[in-house]
């Protein structure tokens, strides 16, 4: 017997509001859910609460997935992604320590996930002072104050540059989401 | 211990972070004394400041070392609040 596929799945979710299949689609993906999230925010709590709100984001806007657009497994990606920088925002400056920072820098790049490349590479087509922001929040962990002494601009300025690249972020997804 | 310098000039960043992959690669596969010069370079995003870790990493794994030479307030405070001072020494 051929296994349902996942597009299959979710057109009955689409279509029925069937918990069953959505179910099955939960049983799929929450560990490669999870294994996204903790790349984005590197905290189990946080990653199991970003996952938790990406398959209930996912269940309210079923009726948005369009199977002839792409497959479902990056549709939900992008969800979880999306779910856990705002997690990663609510958790305030994510700090990484020194050895996370040189364990990081000791892979090679092909080496990391993709969900990692793709947010890092959405985060280097922002404008460039936006991008310095981010990068250096997310990436080399910096605290707002610490980017603001960095790069030599008042808070303000660090703060409304995060907040506008974070914004284009979520666009961007957004609008890949509706294609 | 022989030597070699290799200058960067403005920023180290993941647009021209592969402009200098090659040279560092070069100058830290032997047991030498490699001085990255930043006393031009304005500005380290992480994929910069990965280059240069993994660089320093790869010249001490080989016998050799790694400093960096005159690096610009900016870039000085940026390596401080990362703590990477111990790990990118400068000269």
């Amino acid at each position: 017997v051929r296994p349902v596929t996942d597009e299959e799945l979710m057109a009955a979710v689409s279509a029925r509001d069937d918990a069953r299949a959505f179910g099955e689609l939960y049983e799929r993906y929450a560990t490669l859910a999870m294994s996204v999230a903790l790349k984005v925010v590197r905290s189990r709590p946080s990653a199991e609460e970003a996952v938790q709100d990406a398959f209930v984001a996912a269940w309210r806007h079923r009726s948005s997935f369009r199977p002839e657009a792409g497959a479902f497994r990056p549709w939900l990606m992008r969800i979880v992604r999306n779910r856990a920088i705002d997690a990663w925002r609510r958790d305030g400056a994510h700090r990484r320590s020194r050895a996370e920072l040189g364990e990081h820098a000791a892979d090679d790049m092909p080496r990391n996930g993709d969900e990692e490349r793709a947010l890092k590479g959405a985060v280097q087509a922002l404008p460039r002072e936006q991008y310095r922001v981010l990068d250096l929040a997310y990436f080399v962990g910096l605290s707002h104050t610490a980017i603001a002494e960095v790069l030599d601009v008042p808070l303000g300025t660090v703060k409304g540059r995060m907040r506008l690249g974070l914004q284009k972020l979520r666009e961007a997804d957004d609008a890949a989401l509706l294609r | 211990m022989s030597g070699a310098t290799i200058v960067i000039r403005g920023p180290l960043d993941f647009a021209t972070a592969s402009e200098h992959l090659d040279a560092l690669t070069d100058a830290t596969s032997g047991a030498q004394a490699v001085l990255v010069d930043l006393s031009e370079c304005d500005f380290l995003d992480s994929s910069g400041l990965a280059l240069l870790v993994r660089s320093a990493q790869r010249a001490r794994r080989n016998g050799g070392s790694l400093h960096l030479r005159a690096p610009t307030p900016a870039v000085r405070r940026l390596l401080a609040f990362a703590r990477l001072e111990d790990a990118l020494p400068s000269l």
